[in-house]
């Protein structure tokens, strides 16, 4: 509530969803930085989460989505410098910074009250380690769980997210299954606890695209009937509108555009986001496939950004004098949504 | 079981080619048996009597099936010299350079592989470069000078350790396990410091993996990371090393049991060699080979062990 009422006259901040106001997020990323050396990759990030609900974070490869989100785990190496809050609200109620947790009580979080599931399911499992066992290491990393309950836990958790022939499977080795059955022994070990929050970064990118749909699925499924958060990545837009209440789109390490996903698919306001629609492949109202048209260059290098707006190099909207001068900021643009463009305004009309 | 049975038979003929170049060597090395067995004053024809009766006049071929025959049944000759068999001589030496080899062994791994883990998670720290500096002097300095220089500080210096001789295990263990000390952390020294080097670096990549990621992920401590989810699998090319080293330590096993006056495999086949006792030397070498390949054998039994990909 009050970090609502905070964000909504901060002219910076934008409530990037339309839940009920009553409803604090589950997760508030504050002004969220992050710099290797001099190097500023993640400046000034802003985004936030509400209980149950799915937020997507949408860029082009390089916009820095991992790193915020290794960041927000507190998995980020000690190379990397991170500034701003990450203001969690425990199942206890208690609201604790993620970026200034100690490493014992970071720890204690993630897997219980954090979880993630990553881009590569071939390497993200211990090869020398049974499916089982990896399993019920994320009990007994929280708690003192007698064997049978552990085993019982791991076995509904391979059923829940749909392996055949569980019993068996937990005897087994990475290696001997899909890549992804191994997708889906991730999103269970991710869930042993009941996480409020999951973050699934790039979950379905590395797997063929019937499979990425039953990924998709069933993260949607999950979340839905175990009603927790899902922040989910993707550098797809058009997976956006099958899974996400609310989408934050993000280039060279800020939030340029962000709110409900359905508003900001159907009008999107930033030269970047309409872009991205631009490549996302795309059917219209007969079901033809549209043409795709990528967006011209790529992401600039953190060494180097450009100066002003870090989109306008690549921008067909973008003004000389204006664009390459001033450095927008997100700005509120009404019913929960926000952009950070200088030409919004003449853009839309 | 065809899994442990495979590689068990595949030794067999490295087994017979290692034998007859054992065979070989020693038939052909200079210095005659016979003559060194009568000594010089012995007239002409005794050597050739001596000589037909070692069969020493007998094709080298039909030599060798003879002397493989023998073998394989545990007959191995008799030494030129005493006459004793070399089987005897064998089952007196073999525990000797067994135990050398076990401490040495023990040893290194006690001493390597925890100081690689730690020089891998404190990489760059005062303790990574100690460590390498540890490793790159243990690698450099040879055996018979760390022995000598164990000797000179524990045995003269300190007067801690004996400095030479050999008490079986099982008659005084305490004074065996005084004697063995410094030998065992003269061949440890050079094998400690390559599987040192070895763990760091396995350790190194290991810890980079998105698998390990994934387990900080999950909230696993620390240490476990590092010793369960990282070592094992930093454990599969150690193990390939450790059994790479056994030539290297059996070799150093002869050096040290020279240096400390140890009655093992090593200081007999330099004994038979000096003495011309072909049997002596051939049933020392084709022991030390075996002793390679059997623990080639276990060390891949092992790598299949702890790499679930291979089974
Ligand atoms: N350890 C690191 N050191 C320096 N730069 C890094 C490091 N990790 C990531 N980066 C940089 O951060 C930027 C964002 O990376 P990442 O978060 O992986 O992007 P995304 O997930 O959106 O593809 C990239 O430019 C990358 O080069
Ligand atoms: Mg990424």
């Amino acid at each position: 509530m009050n970090s609502m009422m905070a964000m909504a006259t901060d002219n910076r901040a934008v409530p990037l969803t339309d839940g009920p106001a009553t409803s604090s997020p589950l997760l508030g990323v504050e002004d969220l930085g992050i710099a290797f050396g001099a190097t500023k990759v993640v400046e000034g990030l802003r985004f936030s989460v509400d209980p149950g609900r799915t937020l997507a974070i949408v860029g082009e490869s390089g916009s820095g989505k991992s790193i915020t989100s290794l960041a927000v785990m507190g998995l980020l190496g000690s190379s990397a410098s991170v500034s701003g809050r990450a203001l969690f609200r425990r199942r206890d109620g208690e609201v604790v910074d993620l970026l200034r947790l100690s490493p014992g009580r970071s720890r204690a979080l993630r897997g219980d009250e954090i979880a993630m599931v990553f881009q590569e399911p071939m390497t993200a499992l211990n090869p020398v380690l049974r499916i089982g066992d990896q399993l019920v290491e994320v009990l007994r990393n929280h708690g003192r769980p007698t064997r049978g309950a552990a085993r019982a836990r791991a076995l509904e958790m391979l059923r829940t997210v749909g392996i055949p022939d569980p019993e068996s499977r937990l005897h087994a080795y990475p290696h001997e299954l899909s890549g992804g059955m191994r997708q889906r022994v991730m999103i269970a070990m991710a869930l042993m606890l009941e996480p409020g929050l999951l973050i699934a970064d790039e979950p379905t990118t590395a797997l063929d695209v019937t499979i990425q749909a039953q990924i998709l699925l069933l993260l949607r499924r999950l979340q839905k009937s175990l009603g927790m958060a899902l922040v989910f990545i993707t550098h797809d837009l058009g997976i956006v509108g099958q899974i996400a209440d609310d989408v934050a789109v993000m280039y060279s390490g800020r939030v340029v555009e962000a709110g409900p996903a359905r508003a900001v698919l159907a009008t999107p306001n930033h030269p970047y986001t309409r872009g991205l629609l631009g490549s996302a492949p795309q059917v219209d109202a007969s079901g033809t496939p549209l043409p795709l048209k990528p967006i011209p260059g790529i992401v600039p290098s953190p060494v180097f950004p450009p100066a002003g707006c870090r989109f306008h190099p690549r921008c067909g909207e973008a003004k000389a004098g204006l664009c390459d001068r001033t450095e927008p900021v997100l700005e509120p643009t009404g019913s929960a949504r926000g952009v950070s463009c200088l030409r919004w305004k003449e853009i839309a009309s | 079981m065809r899994r442990v049975l495979d590689p068990v038979l595949q030794i067999v003929p490295t087994v017979l080619v290692v034998s007859l170049i054992a065979f070989l060597l020693t038939s052909l090395l200079p210095g005659d048996a016979a003559l060194s067995r009568l000594g010089l004053d012995a007239t002409q024809e005794q050597l050739d009597t001596m000589r037909e009766q070692m069969g020493l006049n007998d094709p080298v071929p039909v030599r060798y099936l003879y002397w493989l025959g023998r073998a394989v049944t545990g007959d191995l000759g008799n030494s030129l010299r005493s006459g004793e068999p070399v089987a005897e001589v064998l089952a007196r030496r073999i525990p000797v350079t067994l135990e050398l080899a076990v401490f040495g062994t023990g040893l290194a791994l006690l001493i390597g592989v925890p100081l690689g883990i730690l020089a891998a998670v404190r990489r760059d720290s005062w303790i990574d470069v100690a460590t390498n500096l540890f490793a790159l002097s243990g690698m450099a300095i040879p055996f018979f000078w760390l022995g000598l220089l164990l000797i000179m500080f524990f045995s003269l210096h300190l007067q801690w350790l004996p400095p030479s001789g050999y008490v079986p295990f099982f008659e005084n263990p305490v004074r065996n396990l005084h004697l063995m000390a410094l030998p065992s952390l003269t061949i440890a020294v050079a094998f400690a410091a390559t599987l040192m080097r070895q763990t760091r670096a396995s350790m190194l990549e290991v810890l980079n993996a998105d698998y390990i990621r994934t387990a900080h992920a999950k909230g696993t401590p620390p240490i476990r990371v590092i010793l369960h989810h990282a070592l094992r699998n930093a454990l599969i090319p150690i193990i390939t090393v450790l059994g790479l080293q056994m030539g290297t330590l059996l070799g150093g096993a002869i050096v040290t049991e020279t240096v400390f006056g140890l009655p093992g495999l090593g200081r007999m086949m330099v004994d038979g060699i000096y003495k011309r006792d072909f049997p002596i030397v051939q049933g020392a070498l084709i022991t030390i080979v075996v002793a390679i390949v059997v623990t080639n054998l276990l060390t891949d039994l092992c790598y299949r062990f702890v790499n679930p990909r291979i089974r």
